[in-house]
């Protein structure tokens, strides 16, 4: 089984982000009286920021490990070997229903290789409930910052291969720059060169 | 999409400060100040000017602090809501301008609005059924919109919409509830008046999409991956609407940013024909009599409207297209 987690360099661009957002947001927020409009708009950004900055938070702890049955994610603030954790989430490759693969960038970054864009996966599945519960719909989703994240997404392609899951135009497209061509035959995906 | 609208939302602030620095210098170029402009007009007319009461006056409206200093005033009022002083109305800004950027951003919205209903149906129908007879009417009706004058137009409509509705000459509402309170009867005549500008200032919008969407859309028909989804035997409306619609519709997605802009300084003869109560004229005027905060709010607006503009179609993008395209620009 392999361990991957959120790089403190991603992470800590992302605190800075938040606050940046917060600190002008809430600033504004709070120097008086505002014009209805201009408050109910710094309001939104200020509830924007913090979600963001609660996000942040989770994904500094946020464990993901990975092996051939499946991936699991867990929330470990402090010590990963004295920890127990918090919000644990399973997924099996055999019970994978769906993946996604998406580009966000700015149209600069969409035309040139390395922007400043990021990919993200959604992973989607069936994890089983309790005894005598029905399954329950399982969502993960991982950003490119992550440490091993085309090591997942490869290992996420086999498996959508092998349960035969429908794959968007889209995602196959984002699949290609990562050396993963899911019209390979079979076996494991093969590696495409870049022109 | 939360980290991506956190950071486009970052990116947005800077841009927006660097934008209000060079419109407040771009207001400050022309020599001398709103001051001197009326003290040249008063002895060009032959009145005394009482220098301590120019002094005072100086000092009143913030004219003799340094220039960074009368910025970060400005600034710190635009995020809290205060446009600041119009020299020459003697007012505060958002007094002067009242319902204008409300009336400027409904007309514009609603001929946004009123383009893109009319151009898809119409560009999607020209490129389904390229060369039908359907095809060469709506083509050539497309050109007559592109050729016409928007202010002749405007002049037509406003003698015949007089002619058969009754509707008022002019302006986006009937001159009885020009500052009045918002009421019902209020909107309601705005709703009566707002399709003239509305079509006079959109028709050549519409045309232009029309052709354009004709045309990308006819581009993607003939790629492979359409003829295989055919071949599979799709329905040609989902076949349609599933990809090659998606990818048709991008350029426009993208030009989101200049539209909104364009819609409202465009429309500036258009106002004066119509006398509409939005901000091209006003602006026009606060530009000749370097009224600088009013001049300034305005294009601070507009500016503003770009910047929005361009981040609504980057998340439109992130969401309709997130695909990741190698150096070249060639999608792969």
């Amino acid at each position: 089984m392999t361990r991957y987690r959120y790089p403190l360099k991603s992470v800590l661009g992302d605190y800075l982000r938040a606050a940046a957002g917060l600190i002008i947001a809430l600033g504004l927020l709070l120097t008086g009286a505002l014009p209805w409009f201009v408050a109910v708009l710094f309001g939104a950004l200020t509830i924007l920021f913090g979600l963001f900055a609660l996000r942040t938070v989770k994904r500094q702890y946020l464990e993901v490990s990975l092996d051939d049955q499946g991936i699991a994610t867990l929330v470990r603030p402090g010590d990963p070997e004295t920890s127990k954790g918090r919000f644990p989430s399973y997924l099996a490759w055999q019970e994978l229903t769906g993946m996604k693969l998406r580009y966000f960038g700015s149209r600069r970054s969409h035309k040139k290789e390395g922007g400043s864009g990021f990919m993200q996966l959604t992973l989607t599945g069936r994890t089983a409930g309790p005894a005598g519960a029905n399954n329950r719909k399982t969502t993960m989703s991982f950003e490119s910052s992550l440490e091993g994240f085309p090591a997942i997404v490869r290992r996420a392609a086999e498996a959508a291969r092998k349960q035969d899951i429908n794959i968007d135009a889209t995602t196959a497209s984002n699949l290609r720059p990562l050396g993963i061509d899911l019209n390979a035959d079979a076996g494991r995906p093969r590696s495409v060169s870049r022109p | 999409m939360l980290g991506y609208t956190v950071r486009r939302i970052l990116t947005m602030i800077p841009t927006l400060l660097a934008i209000s620095f060079i419109i407040f210098v771009i207001i400050q170029l022309p020599p001398g100040d709103f001051l001197e402009t009326e003290i040249a007009e008063m002895q060009a007319q032959g009145e005394a000017v009482d220098p301590e009461k120019i002094e005072y006056l100086r000092r009143e409206y913030g004219l003799d602090k340094p220039f960074l200093e009368q910025y970060a005033v400005w600034v710190f009022g635009l995020v809290q809501g205060d446009l600041g002083f119009s020299f020459e109305h003697q007012l505060p800004v958002n007094e002067v301008i009242g319902d204008r950027l409300w009336l400027t951003f409904v007309v514009a919205l609603a001929t946004i609005l009123f383009t893109y209903a009319v151009a898809f149906p119409i560009g999607i129908y020209s490129a389904v059924r390229q060369y039908s007879v359907g095809d060469y009417v709506l083509t050539f009706i497309g050109f007559l919109g592109l050729a016409t004058p928007n202010f002749l137009l405007a002049l037509v409509l406003l003698y015949f919409a007089n002619l058969w509705f009754g509707t008022s000459i002019g302006g986006l509402m009937d001159p009885k509830y020009v500052d009045h309170p918002w009421t019902w009867s209020k909107v309601s005549s705005i709703l009566e008046h707002l399709w003239i500008p509305v079509i006079v200032i959109g028709t050549s919008g519409t045309a232009a999409m029309i052709r354009r969407l004709r045309a990308n859309l006819l581009d993607e028909l003939q790629k492979q991956y359409v003829i295989t989804a055919r071949a599979k035997g799709l329905s040609p409306l989902k076949v349609l609407l599933k990809y090659p619609l998606r990818m048709a519709i991008n350029p426009f997605i993208a030009d989101i940013g200049n539209v909104l802009p364009q819609l409202i300084s465009g429309a500036v003869l258009v106002s004066v024909v119509l006398s509409l109560e939005t901000t091209g004229p006003m602006l026009v005027r606060a530009l000749q009599s370097q009224d600088m905060y009013l001049a300034g709010s305005f294009l601070m607006f507009e500016a503003s409207l770009v910047v929005i503009g361009v981040f609504i179609s980057d998340l439109a993008l992130a969401v309709l297209d997130p695909r990741i395209r190698l150096a070249g620009g060639a999608t792969k």
